[in-house]
């Protein structure tokens, strides 16, 4: 359940827009910031605040990468499998990532509920392919050897509350 | 947008033609349209996957790739659009290439099952691929496995690995149904089609999606693996399951129903349909229909022959002939003719003034009804309509593709304004939207008058729906909406109420008041409720029931009065409803998808029904059972010529007067008093009418019905969602679950018609919106 403080957040970036509808991604932000994953019912939820169908959010939610409708580990990490990163190498980048964190073939989260990994699409920096973000931290181009150093950095860091960093739940904003 | 812009667009969309060259042909085509649009003209073949002339292009797939002289890449042709000047190849190599790569990409993971899949045969990609691919494959590697059959809900089932993703589908309930059911998930090579957690989709209209999918991954669960095409005979006939009377044509094979799909008319449905209407077929081929006549023999319905039972009939005929106590019911399923013959049995043979196919309608006198249903555009000119006003009519579940029209003419430009008892699924689409409690229509009226009225420009529609109708201030209503229709001549008015074959019913003459052809009755005879309310009293002498269900309609212990009271009941449906059940004698009869003959739609168009399969044995259809009772009596039941002169215009002249006198019998609403709240009937689509009941798939998507009250109304009487209630009215009580939505107008509970399980009937007999009622705990 959203609370009322994320509702009202919601309600406040609707009228930031000509549109309410076009609020939708911020929106869905805010309410994964605070729930930490965007379950049905959040995602019925945040439908009803805009009026739309929930076949339409959910829509959205799948379509984003950043967006997740299952838990995630503590730490995120979006590895690049666009074109650039994939020709650079970002298949073997991932399988390394994958053995190192033990996922087994269908896992995207560890046991340990440390890492999520996400084979993600054009993370826009591709002038650093092959690329990834870990948690909010942009890393790229990414050596095999780099691999568990990477992870071992990511460890300290907070996790995430959700890839956009410094969501506002007050004034329902990102940054 | 107003017309006189309309107008300016469309005049210089006359003047602005331009001239393009297409495979050397030149064509001069209107500014605005596409290369597709502009080689259509030529009958240059081009193919497509995810445009659909009904919906604004979206470029997805590339099928449609041509060769534009100076562009530098090749260009879809259904989202290019026609330039002055332009030179068009569809046919070079460079195109012809283009298309084979498209076609290539698509079947790299296309599973190519095409012997196991409901689209053979009939499938654009199939066709397509023969026709513009390259034959051969070189794709070595493993094909994407994804989950083959998804059922969503009763009806659709989805094949993922056969999506093209040309998100026609999709776009469907977007744009034509505005019900986004079904929608594109995830992204990329990944994207599959569906619902969230592959919940039943929720749709009155997925069949059209089955349709329109250019491939076999939105197939249906009725008609899976039930043919090949090529198999199947086809006939073009009428839709009857509501009044819109959409055209279809059914497949049979082996003389079985396995499918309907919907015909083009631009002037009716265009080229939807209502599942209702592609599903409702079902029970034609139900196990449950009364396979022969029925005879009353020790307190049991037993099989009998029709000579017996035809015999008996006509004896009977004889022994109640002109007594004032005997009543013909029923019609509305029966076609023009049958109710022709119908009326005309028991007017000349018998010697009954008394029928009335209005059995459980609304069912206002002459004076009180003031205009009957129709419509005085027809449904094809709702589409380019500047403003439409919706007065209490519940378009998607009572004319279903009425509110697909109407949705086009939104995506025009139309704009409308809602008003009713309670929310509908008009109402998220609508520009404007008045909620209120039955009896506050002057109210609503008056607002209008002053807000709407003033601001409308251009062609105006107005929708006025059951829930204004079954008033006893329709007169009254009506005599407003005329008021305005002086004022503005471009304001038509449309009455949209009844089903099936109800205005065709009429035509014939099957009204207490209203002979063949609107002429007036030779002598007026009493209304079904009437005969029905005489007979809960006295003795009677004859009830005949054709495709009516009278005692679904009135109160429980009014009907054991009646049938207690009623010493020969005669009833002629498909199936052993209720008041067959208690019937004398039953006479199994045929459905709408085995007999031919005339239907009248909502906008009194005259439809043809076609026999789309031969009879099940032994049965005979309501007008040879009536033909032959007659013979039995002497007479010959023909169709006179004049009448049949009737049936050959297109569309019967809707009568509108400039006014409406005041009549003094114009009833006063009753006041309310403390808790009681105000009835609003409502009605479904999907609900336990006998035709739904025995068509299992959308049998499956009937909801529960419900006692609907605002929340505001459920805290003041300390009830909550689904709590047991009962309903009292001053005439019969009824007993339900409690839905609590704020959907629903305060000091109002709205209840659906059409639920033996919640039959809104226990309230009384002719019973009308604004009704006061009381809920409380059950
Ligand atoms: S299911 Fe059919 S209509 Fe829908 S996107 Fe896929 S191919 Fe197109
Ligand atoms: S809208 Fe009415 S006539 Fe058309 S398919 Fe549906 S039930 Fe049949
Ligand atoms: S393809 Fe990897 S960042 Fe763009
Ligand atoms: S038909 Fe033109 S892109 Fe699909």
């Amino acid at each position: 359940m959203l609370s009322e403080k994320a509702k009202n957040s919601i309600l406040k970036l609707q009228d930031k827009y000509p549109v309410k509808r076009s609020a939708l991604l911020p929106a869905l932000h805010v309410a994964q910031a605070e729930i930490g994953y965007l379950p049905q019912k959040v995602q019925q939820e945040v439908a009803d605040l805009f009026d739309l169908n929930v076949t339409e959010v959910h829509s959205v939610v799948t379509f984003y990468d950043m967006f997740f409708e299952e838990p995630t580990g503590k730490h995120l990490l979006h590895v690049c499998k666009n074109i650039s990163c994939m020709l650079r190498g970002s298949d073997e980048v991932i399988a390394k990532f994958r053995a190192k964190l033990g996922l087994k073939p269908g896992e995207k989260t560890t046991g340990d509920k440390q890492f999520t990994l996400v084979a993600s699409e054009c993370l826009a920096a591709c002038d650093r392919a092959p690329m990834m973000i870990a948690n909010d931290k942009v890393i790229g181009p990414i050596e095999e050897k780099d691999i568990d150093s990477i992870i071992e950095e990511t460890k300290k860091m907070d996790g995430h509350p959700c890839p956009v960093p410094n969501i506002d739940i007050e004034r329902g904003a990102s940054h | 947008m107003s017309t006189e812009t309309k107008n300016k667009q469309s005049e210089n969309i006359k003047q602005e033609m331009i001239n393009l060259t297409i495979d050397g042909q030149v064509v001069s085509t209107p500014k605005g349209s596409t290369v597709y649009q502009a080689a259509q003209q030529l009958g240059i073949d081009i193919p497509i996957f995810c445009y659909q002339d009904r919906m604004p292009a979206l470029g997805a797939c590339r099928m449609c790739l041509v060769e534009v002289e100076k562009m530098p890449k090749l260009a879809a042709s259904c989202s290019q659009g026609a330039m002055e000047g332009m030179v068009v190849h569809t046919k070079s190599k460079k195109a012809e290439d283009g298309r084979k790569s498209i076609i290539e990409f698509l079947l790299i993971n296309h599973p190519l099952d095409c012997p196991i899949c409901d689209k053979g045969g009939e499938c654009p990609l199939q066709d397509n691929t023969l026709d513009y691919g390259s034959g051969i494959s070189r794709f070595v590697e493993d094909k994407r496995k994804l989950e083959k059959k998804t059922a969503l809900g009763p009806l659709l089932i989805v094949d993922q690995e056969r999506c093209i993703a040309c998100a026609r589908c999709t776009r469907f309930g977007e744009i034509v149904a505005g019900d986004d059911a079904l929608k594109l998930k995830d992204r990329g090579f990944r994207t599959e089609i569906g619902t969230p957690n592959d919940q039943p989709v929720e749709s009155k209209f997925i069949g059209n999606t089955i349709q329109m999918c250019p491939v076999g991954a939105l197939t249906s669960q009725v008609y899976r693996f039930r043919a090949r095409p090529w198999d199947n005979d086809t006939v073009e006939s009428t839709c009857t399951l509501c009044a819109v009377g959409c055209n279809m044509k059914v497949d049979t094979r082996d003389n079985e129903i396995l499918r309907v799909r919907s015909v083009e008319n631009r002037d009716v449905n265009d080229i939807w349909m209502c599942d209702k209407g592609f599903f409702g077929y079902e029970h034609v081929n139900d196990d449950n229909r009364i396979k022969t006549p029925l005879i009353r023999r020790n307190g049991e319905l037993v099989p009998a022959g029709w000579e017996e039972v035809l015999e008996l009939i006509a004896n009977k005929f004889k022994e109640v002939k002109a007594s004032p106590k005997v009543g013909a019911l029923g019609g509305s399923p029966l076609t023009v003719e049958e109710n022709y013959f119908f009326q005309k049995l028991f007017r000349e043979v018998v010697e009954s003034p008394n029928v009335d196919a209005r059995v459980g309608l609304s069912q206002q006198d002459k004076d009180q009804e003031a205009i009957p249903a129709g419509t005085e555009i027809s449904l094809g000119e709702i589409e380019s309509l500047d403003n439409v006003l919706v007065l209490g009519s519940d378009l998607t579940e009572t004319f279903p593709v009425i509110w697909l029209r109407l949705k086009q003419g939104m995506n025009n430009g139309a704009k409308v304004v809602v008003t009713g008892h309670h929310q509908t699924e008009v109402s998220p689409h609508s520009n404007k939207e008045i909620i209120h409690a039955p009896g506050e229509e002057f109210a609503v009226l008056d607002q209008l008058e002053k807000e709407v009225l003033p601001t409308l420009k251009g062609k105006s529609a107005l929708f006025i729906g059951e829930q204004y109708l079954k008033s006893t201030s329709r007169r009254k209503i009506l005599s407003t909406l005329l008021k305005w229709k002086k004022q503005n001549p471009e304001l038509s008015l449309n009455i949209l109420e009844g089903t099936g074959n109800d205005l065709g019913a009429r035509f014939a003459g099957m009204h207490p008041a209203i002979g063949p052809a609107g002429s007036d009755a030779k002598q007026t005879g009493l209304s079904s409720s009437d005969m029905l309310i005489q007979a809960s009293k006295e003795p009677w002498d004859l009830f005949y029931v054709a495709g009516a269900n009278p005692a679904a309609k009135v109160p429980a212990p009014l009907w054991d009065q009646i049938r207690e009271k009623t010493k020969f009941l005669v009833v002629q449906d498909l199936f052993l409803t209720k008041t067959a059940e208690e019937a004398d004698v039953v006479l199994p009869t045929l459905s709408f998808i085995e007999k031919g003959g005339h239907v009248i739609n909502i906008e009194g168009r005259i439809q043809e029904i076609r026999a789309a399969k031969s009879a099940p044995e032994g049965l005979l259809s309501d007008a040879e059972i009536f033909t032959l009772i007659a013979q039995r009596l002497g007479t010959t039941l023909i169709l006179d010529k004049e009448f049949s002169e009737h049936l050959k215009v297109e569309r019967l002249p809707f009568k509108v007067p400039t006014q409406l006198e005041e009549i003094s019998a114009s009833t006063q609403l009753e006041e309310i008093k403390g808790e009681q709240l105000r009835l609003s009937l409502s009605q479904k689509l999907f609900d336990h009418g006998t035709r739904v009941q025995y068509s299992p798939a959308i049998e499956q998507l009937v909801k529960e019905p419900t006692i609907s009250i605002h929340p505001e109304e459920a805290i003041n009487r300390l009830l909550k969602e689904g709590d047991l209630v009962v309903v009292e009215s001053e005439q019969g009580t009824l007993k339900g679950t409690l839905k609590v939505t704020e959907a629903v107008a305060k000091a109002t509970v709205v209840i659906p018609e059409g639920f033996p399980e919640l039959s809104v009937a226990q309230l009384g007999m002719k019973l009308s919106n604004a009704t006061a009622v009381i809920v409380k705990k059950g």
